[in-house]
């Protein structure tokens, strides 16, 4: 699937003036004015007004924008930052939708296998893996790739940085020290 | 002790071997992640801010601010060898500066960028030596409507100036305030939109949320399209002709002193700085017709613009504890996550730190261009890393980095789910910059909002009731308006913006 790049910009519109409606929602839950002054309700209510009434500008501009048959409110940049264009598509290509989407489910699942697997384990297996979602990669690099960024990359936060890393919630996996 | 003596003081704090060493990292670090195509300086600065959390401030500010420069610089290199400018404002280097690479000439320009680039900083520099004090002096003077109207006009301006969108530039502005709702109220304690979580009783730490805005959504926009094998354009000798420094002393002067003016006053930009010389270069050239075929003035002006900008946006940050850009609101973060809070009371209460951070600057310009100049060679050689290779170690470089934070996964997924919103927004046309200023600045804003009504008990005529908080909330009164009609205007036009990122 594919949408415009009009229809995307509505669907963020919505998403913000969703969040505006929520921060409306939580603020009249806290209170408005106190004896001291604005209470922790006073902001959110403003924020989320303010949000909303933005958001839904945006997207009835934008509406009106495609009534009238116009390219939309949604350009190319100067220094080509990848935006889509008017009632283009959002995506460039069928293999751009591949790409951002697989890369985005890799990412996803490393994150909730760091603390299964540790650290270690898991960016051997997304750096192994993930460059072959962009292009085909040669096994060779793909296995030193993996390695480096995988151990070579945790030793240097490690040992240099004193930063600690996930470890493996596996008790064998732990045992090595993964 | 009067100001050359407090810089002197920092220099000798500054050429520490340990300080000189952060500098330099910094210097090489920042300047690779420059030379990334499509990782401009505020990406590149928020994927390796994690890389200082480790350190003492005092090193962690130096390295950082090095980073920040040097990211620039990297920029510079993308944009002559490559036509790909590393960020907006070294769009007019491409053009000129890739022309005269396409005619033999790569080396004379990266020379100048780089020298023009150092005149630039370090007059800058020494601009903030004897501005700071005057500048927070006056701003000790400030309350909480003052700092209200301050950071007020700050959002206002940066969100009107960053983008002919200004509609869409408010809501990023207010998307970026409603961020910093989650949390305890910064008054009374209660907690608010936590969702029933430990985790956001902070609520959102802003450094993953600017690395997955700026840095995950870099890399996503990146890998959207098939990268093609990047060209470079032959190098040449690295030494300008006498008639290029004779054509650009001129330009590295005029660049220098505009690009001062511009940085300092907040929303403006080094973008800003680069495109007003380069306008101007031309329009006082003696050969204008040479500009688009490779004129060494374009590249000279520009750049010393764009790096006395840079620097010089560092002055409100330092002394009112304003960013005024992406990049400043991201060093300011990493002052924060030091404990230490830019503004008036910096140079009182963490005087030798600030010192030291600006004569490292200094240091740290000639660093970078003692650097830079022989190793430009090695710099493009980072560019035969395969690209899928490249942006997935950039990606594990982020999830290191939030993870380093608070050693906690929850960063790692509110940064990487904000790298699926920033993605969207620049598809979308949205601007960031304002995201980034009021997600930092967002909870000084309800403060001294909510301080100010609290002394007034109530009543909103505090914010006009001093010359300065009068002139500060006025002005940005009147900047809303005007920005206002013009979105009116052009929302009776058929309208299509064309954004700029800052």
């Amino acid at each position: 699937m594919n949408p415009t790049a009009e229809t995307a910009t509505r669907g963020a519109a919505t998403f913000f003036g969703s969040v505006g409606i929520y921060c409306v929602y939580v603020g009249s839950t806290h209170e408005y004015y106190d004896l001291m002054g604005p209470g922790p309700g006073f902001f959110p209510i403003w924020i989320g007004a303010l949000l909303t009434v933005l958001s839904a500008r945006l997207l009835v501009a934008s509406m009106l924008a495609a009534r009238a048959g116009a390219g939309g409110i949604t350009t190319g940049a100067v220094t080509g930052s990848g935006r889509a264009h008017g009632t283009g598509p959002f995506f460039p290509s069928r293999q751009a939708v591949w790409r951002i989407s697989g890369m985005s489910a890799a990412l996803a699942v490393a994150l909730a296998l760091l603390d299964v697997f540790g650290f270690r384990l898991t960016i051997f297996a997304f750096t192994f893996f993930a460059p072959r979602i962009l292009e085909p990669q040669p096994p060779l690099r793909s296995v030193l790739v993996a390695l480096f960024c995988g151990f070579g990359i945790a030793y240097a936060f490690e040992f240099w940085l004193n930063v600690r890393l996930p470890r493996s919630s596996v008790g064998v996996l732990a045992a090595l020290g993964l | 002790m009067d100001v050359l003596s407090l810089f002197l003081v920092g220099l000798e704090l500054a050429a520490r071997p340990e300080n000189l060493m952060y500098a330099f990292v910094g210097c090489v670090v920042g300047t690779m992640v420059g030379v990334l195509p499509g990782v401009g300086p505020v990406a590149g600065i928020a994927i390796l801010l994690p890389v200082t959390f480790n350190l003492d401030p005092v090193g962690s500010l130096v390295m950082l601010a090095a980073i920040y420069y040097g990211t620039m610089y990297g920029g510079t290199v993308t944009s002559v060898l490559m036509n790909v400018p590393g960020e907006t404002a070294s769009v007019v280097t491409a053009i000129e500066g890739y022309r005269m690479a396409r005619n033999g000439r790569a080396g004379a320009a990266l020379a100048i960028a780089a020298i023009g680039s150092f005149v630039g900083g370090t007059v800058a520099t020494v601009g903030i030596v004897f501005l700071s004090a005057p500048l927070s002096q006056f701003g000790l003077g400030f309350g909480p409507p003052e700092f209200f109207g301050l950071v007020l006009l700050s959002f206002t301006l940066l969100v009107g100036l960053t983008s002919d969108s200004a509609l869409k530039g408010f809501i990023s502005a207010a998307f970026g305030l409603a961020l910093t709702l989650p949390g305890l109220d910064p008054m009374t304690g209660i907690a608010r939109m936590t969702f029933g979580t430990v985790h956001m009783l902070e609520g959102f730490s802003f450094v993953p949320v600017l690395m997955g805005l700026f840095g995950i959504s870099e890399v996503l926009i990146n890998i959207e399209s098939r990268q093609a094998k990047l060209l470079t354009a032959p190098m040449s000798s690295l030494f300008p002709t006498r008639q290029d420094w004779k054509k650009s002393a001129m330009p590295i002067a005029r660049g220098t002193g505009l690009g001062f003016v511009i940085g300092v006053v907040p929303g403006l930009g080094s973008a800003t700085s680069a495109f007003i010389s380069y306008a101007l270069e031309k329009k006082v050239a003696r050969e204008p017709e040479t500009f688009g075929h490779g004129a060494i003035e374009g590249v000279a002006g520009p750049e010393t613009a764009n790096n006395a900008s840079a620097n010089a946006a560092l002055l409100p940050l330092l002394t009112l504890g304003i960013p005024g850009s992406a990049s400043t609101a991201l060093l300011m973060g990493a002052f924060l996550v030091n404990g230490i809070a830019p503004g008036p009371f910096l140079f009182q209460n963490h005087a030798e730190l600030v010192w030291t951070l600006i004569a490292s600057m200094v240091i740290g310009n000639v660093m970078l261009l003692i650097l830079n100049l022989p190793l430009v060679g090695l710099w493009t050689r980072i560019l035969l890393i395969p690209y899928p290779v490249l942006m997935t170690m950039i990606l594990v470089f982020t999830i290191v980095g939030s993870y380093s934070l608070n050693g906690s996964l929850f960063d790692v997924g509110v940064m990487l789910v904000f790298g699926l919103v920033g993605y969207v927004m620049r598809k979308t046309a949205f601007p960031m910059a304002p995201v980034a200023l009021t997600l930092v600045l967002g909870p000084y804003f309800e403060q001294s909002l909510r301080q100010s009504l609290v002394l007034s008990q109530g009543d909103y005529a505090v914010f006009f009731r001093s010359t300065v908080s009068t002139a500060l909330v006025g002005t940005a009164m009147s900047v809303l308006g005007l920005l206002a009609v013009r979105s009116l205007a052009n929302g009776r036009r058929r309208w299509s913006p064309q954004d700029s990122e800052v």
